[in-house]
């Protein structure tokens, strides 16, 4: 089973717990996930720690993983949601602006994200989107597909076990965040 | 993708572009597939741009080789898929004039009247991986000598899905290169999806895309998901550039910036990702896509005397090797 690190550890909490942005007009459109001071309210949307005496599940898992922050992060209190169905070929699913959390992904599976610019001027474009872990999720192919105006695509494959952040931002301050659980 | 900026001397005038229209319309009225690997519609016609604002970035450096195939004698074969079409052989129902323009479009992309497609033949195949100057090296991306469109054919033999999947996309790929007797890198099959079909991403997350599939006999098929563009309005090019006095109808721009996206890409990369990519992953017109202003601007150029809007195209030999977006290409030294 893999082990994570508490850097990565908190990572998934912050994407698990993004908030919408506040205000209406283009905000609005979609459920964009914005992290925007999230630093603040890691800790506390951090899930119970499990003591390892503790039995069930959580037990299992500290046997394989040991104790600390790779028991809680593999905990049933941050399972890995399936992903969206996918749009493209050989795909695994698709993420949007509207998804965060954590997302299952296997070894050699590919995952497509595609975020869209608010507004009918689209000028804050999303930034390319990154792999925090580039040797675990690499960046792949994304161009055999032509986006449509205002969108940012990014297409990655898993390579190794773990867990990953991909993210993104604009350039009037909202940040996408997700994780992405490879098994 | 990107799209490149207009030249001047490639605007075509007021009147070819509306004769371009014109036999356009005559190519649509009459549309009559069926035709089997080799036959060859003959007519085309033109479209034009307008423009709005948005750009791509062009990092991730030149193309690199891959080590796969290229295309070096492109042949297009276009699906109109399902009886939403219409019925029989012709095409009956396609509100936003679709079909003629794209299949002028490609009608016109040959010899030296097309100086829009030819950068793409500076990429090359049989050399070494990694390679991104071919040189004269290798066998290089074919360019069409005439009309490279060698068959048409309305499929209204099903209906096709409101949300169709990747696979039954690829599956109706292959049908019709059946159909058609054909299979091979040089092939490339367009799937265009009728009117009101969703494929599934389509408007929100892309405006078409290429891949390969296996043919029946089991050779390699490169193909085109192209779902009714029109539909997407400006997100897929409506009106993204200038039309000037070109004639060309700002509503159908995205018909050709889109489907020249993809041809100039399946060019060069059929077999995704084997071709010629970059260090990112992105493929020629993905480097170029949705240029609205400088260098690379989407423009109309003028292709056999027929206007097109279209989105500039990657040449790693632009720029003195740096490589650039470029939407006319002579030579190596004649190029912008």
């Amino acid at each position: 089973m893999p082990s994570l690190s508490p850097a990565l550890w908190l990572g998934t909490a912050t994407a698990v717990r993004g908030v919408p942005r506040s205000g209406g007009g283009q905000q609005a459109r979609t459920a964009v996930r914005v992290v925007r001071g999230a630093k603040s309210k890691r800790r506390q949307h951090r899930g119970p720690r499990v003591p390892c005496a503790l039995g069930g599940l959580a037990a299992l898992a500290v046997l394989v993983s040991g104790c600390g922050h790779e028991a809680v992060a593999q905990s049933p209190a941050t399972p890995c949601r399936t992903l969206p169905p996918a749009q493209l070929p050989h795909s695994a699913g698709t993420l949007t602006q509207s998804d965060s959390g954590t997302y299952c992904l296997h070894v050699g599976g590919q995952l497509d994200v595609f975020l869209s610019a608010d507004g009918p001027q689209m000028s804050a474009r999303w930034s390319p989107i990154t792999s925090s872990a580039p040797q675990r999720l690499a960046p792949a192919n994304s161009g055999v597909l032509t986006p449509p105006v205002g969108v940012t695509p990014g297409v990655f494959v898993a390579t190794a076990p773990g867990t990953v952040q991909l993210s993104s931002r604009t350039s009037d301050g909202k940040r996408w965040q997700a994780t992405v659980r490879i098994e | 993708m990107l799209l490149s900026t207009p030249h001047t001397r490639h605007m075509l005038s007021r009147r070819a572009g509306l004769a371009a229209v014109a036999a356009a319309s005559l190519a649509a009225s009459a549309l009559v597939l069926a035709a089997p690997a080799g036959a060859s519609p003959n007519s085309a016609h033109a479209m034009s741009p307008h423009s709005s604002a948005a750009q791509a970035t062009a990092s991730g450096g030149n193309l690199a080789y891959g080590g796969g195939a290229v295309v070096t004698n492109p042949k297009i074969y276009i699906v109109y898929w399902g009886n939403q079409w219409g019925s029989g052989s012709t095409v009956t129902n396609d509100p936003s004039g679709e079909v003629p323009v794209q299949l002028s479009f490609f009608q016109h992309t040959y010899g030296s009247g097309d100086t829009w497609s030819n950068s793409q033949t500076q990429y090359c195949e049989g050399v070494a991986t990694g390679t991104t100057q071919c040189n004269g090296a290798g066998t290089p991306v074919g360019h069409p000598a005439s009309n490279p469109v060698a068959g048409t054919w309305l499929d209204s033999s099903t209906n096709a899905p409101s949300k169709p999947t990747s696979s039954s996309i690829a599956a109706e790929a292959v049908k019709a290169a059946s159909h058609f007797g054909v299979s091979g890198d040089n092939v490339e099959i367009i799937v265009d999806a009728p009117h009101g079909v969703v494929p599934q991403g389509f408007k929100t997350s892309y405006c078409a895309w290429h891949d390969h599939t296996t043919a029946a006999n089991g050779a390699d098929l490169p193909y085109t998901n192209m779902p009714y563009v029109p539909d997407a309005g400006s997100g897929c090019g409506a009106n993204f550039v200038s039309t000037g006095s070109s004639g060309v109808n700002g509503a159908t721009e995205g018909v050709t910036i889109v489907g020249g996206h993809e041809y100039a890409e399946t060019l060069t990369d059929p077999a995704p990702s084997s071709g010629w990519v970059d260090s990112t992953g992105s493929e020629t017109g993905d480097k170029c896509a949705w240029i609205s202003s400088g260098q690379g601007a989407s423009s109309i150029v003028t292709l056999n005397g027929a206007d097109f809007a279209v989105q500039s195209l990657w040449s790693n030999n632009f720029n003195g090797g740096a490589g650039g977006c470029v939407t006319h290409y002579v030579s190596s030294g004649n190029q912008g």
